[in-house]
């Protein structure tokens, strides 16, 4: 090797955006544990990223406790910040019996659901709505069925519209990403203070937010208004946020592809599921994630200190040709395996049976419909610039000549 | 636009120092900007000069006014 350069993990590297992949080869390749440029620790392999993860020698990060050291910097003395208490309760940033609390309240208001009832209905009002369409966006055709979805959960009230909870949803996961600037910060928490808004003004006695209050007081989980608002929030955000993510990626891949697209609507229930689990393994809609040590560690000859933050590219680790063969393939006959789309240990997805049960129910009958359509390449598939979730912005489809009638 | 005046303004909010603190060959760490404040700073060049999609990590390797103003030059 000597004095070679390796590679640094920089997603500003040009095309990042567009398509990580090859850049996260590289990294794997190259340079599979180093100091990105942003002077945290990653990691591409998915070995390493695998035993982190179930590893009780590491936590996650604090991300209300960061928020909280950084108020004064982003405020100054205007505005209400919102940040640190919007985030208290998200689950994925607590440590011990906190963690351990939300998650149970939380699992345990989504289980109270009729998921097939739900999933049924939302995804028949998504093709209702769109059937006379030549030309759409499939990201607010995706977006529109987890919005269908969510608004069954959370009882909201006929006011708040689509696009209102699409931005939301979109802003305030914004609030995890890596390189966000104050100016940005102070758009989220404008979006955080409306969410609260929006959820106070959830007045009926069924549905997410009761059954919260009802389990948590079960229980003897003392959560006020706030705590209750924060699981509303990252709840909204984790569902509507990655299932939109995965499902964009994976219809896109598919639509481009019609022979994975006949293997889909040929499937059996056995063969669905296993393609399932091969789509979130590729679309990996949460790239990255986090971790600190506890202690210090060696890794390769690298000493990192204690209380460091470990990045871990669930993205890359998914794509690890050492785990998986041909990894950059759709390949729905793989063997059973473990991919990382939705962590693992104690962090694991707390909403990965509703993404599975959401994909079950939908794919087929959106394929159905989607069949008809087309890429429409004239104009380009635009991606967010967004680190740590990889997020289509617009992909845009139009209906294929023979099925104009 | 006088980049170099720009970029001396912003830099001396940023760090909470007059403007006449700031001398263009100091080395930005000596500012004691953290990461936050580094990311704010290229959001608002972005914004005020219209470069797209500045890396944030351009200050580790532009590390003063000078040498950022050169690079900003260079990027019209
Ligand atoms: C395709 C869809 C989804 C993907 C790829 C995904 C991915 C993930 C991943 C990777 C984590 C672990 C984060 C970590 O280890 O730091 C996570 C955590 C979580 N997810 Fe999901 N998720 C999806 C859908 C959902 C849905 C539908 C919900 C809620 C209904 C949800 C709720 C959560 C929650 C609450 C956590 C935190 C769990 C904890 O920290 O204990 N997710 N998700």
């Amino acid at each position: 090797m000597g004095g070679e350069s390796k590679v640094t993990w920089n997603p500003y590297s040009k095309g990042y955006f567009e398509d990580p992949y090859k850049h996260l080869k590289e990294c794997r390749e190259q340079n599979p544990i180093h100091k990105g440029s942003h002077g945290a620790w990653m990691f591409f392999r998915h070995k390493e990223s695998y035993e982190i993860l179930r590893s009780s020698k590491y936590q996650v990060s604090e991300l209300s406790q960061y928020f909280l050291e950084k108020e004064p910097y982003i405020f100054k003395e205007s505005a209400c910040p919102y940040l640190s208490a919007g985030t208290k309760k998200w689950a994925m940033y607590l440590n011990g019996e906190d963690h351990k609390n939300a998650r149970l309240v939380m699992g345990k208001a989504f289980k109270e659901f009729d998921l097939p009832v739900i999933l049924s209905e939302s995804v028949e009002e998504v093709n209702q709505k769109f059937k006379n369409e030549q030309d759409f966006d499939l990201v607010t055709y995706c977006a529109y069925f987890i919005f269908q979805v969510i608004k069954r959960f959370y009882s909201l009230p006929d006011n708040y519209s689509f696009s209102q909870i699409k931005k939301y949803s979109n802003m305030i996961a914004r609030s995890q990403d890596l390189f966000v600037p104050k100016q940005v910060y102070q758009e989220i928490n404008k979006w955080f203070l409306s969410g609260n808004e929006m959820f106070n003004n959830i007045n009926s006695k069924q549905g997410y937010k009761e059954n919260l209050m009802a389990i948590s007081n079960k229980l003897g989980i003392s959560y006020d208004n706030e705590d209750i608002l924060s699981i509303l929030a990252v709840s909204l955000m984790a569902a509507f946020e990655t299932s939109k993510d995965s499902l964009s990626m994976a219809l896109l891949e598919l639509i481009d592809k019609p022979l994975l697209m006949e293997a889909v609507l040929a499937s059996d229930e056995e063969q669905l599921s296993a393609i399932i689990e091969e789509l979130f393994r590729f679309t990996a809609p949460l790239q990255y994630t986090v971790r600190v040590n506890k202690e210090p560690v060696e890794y390769e000859g690298h000493t990192i200190e204690a209380n460091s933050k470990l990045y871990l590219c669930i993205a890359s680790a998914n794509r690890d040709p050492a785990v998986f063969q041909n990894p950059d393939q759709l390949i729905f006959s793989r063997p059973g395996t473990n991919h990382l789309a939705f962590g693992s240990g104690p962090h694991v997805c707390a909403g990965a049976n509703i993404a599975r049960q959401e994909m079950k129910y939908c794919l087929k009958h959106m394929l159905e419909f989607l069949k008809d359509y087309e890429i429409n390449n004239s104009e380009p598939i635009t991606y967010a610039k967004q680190i740590m979730m990889r997020t289509i912005e617009s992909a845009r489809l139009r209906k294929k000549q023979h099925a104009l009638s | 636009m006088d980049i170099k005046l720009l970029l001396t303004q912003l830099i001396a909010t940023e760090a909470g120092l007059p403007v006449e603190e700031i001398s263009g060959d100091e080395k930005f760490e000596s500012f004691h900007l953290d990461s936050l404040s580094l990311i704010s700073l290229a959001f608002e060049v972005e914004n005020i000069t219209g470069i797209e999609q500045i890396d944030p990590t351009i200050f580790t390797e532009y590390d003063t006014i000078n040498k950022l103003t050169a690079w900003v030059e260079s990027q019209k």
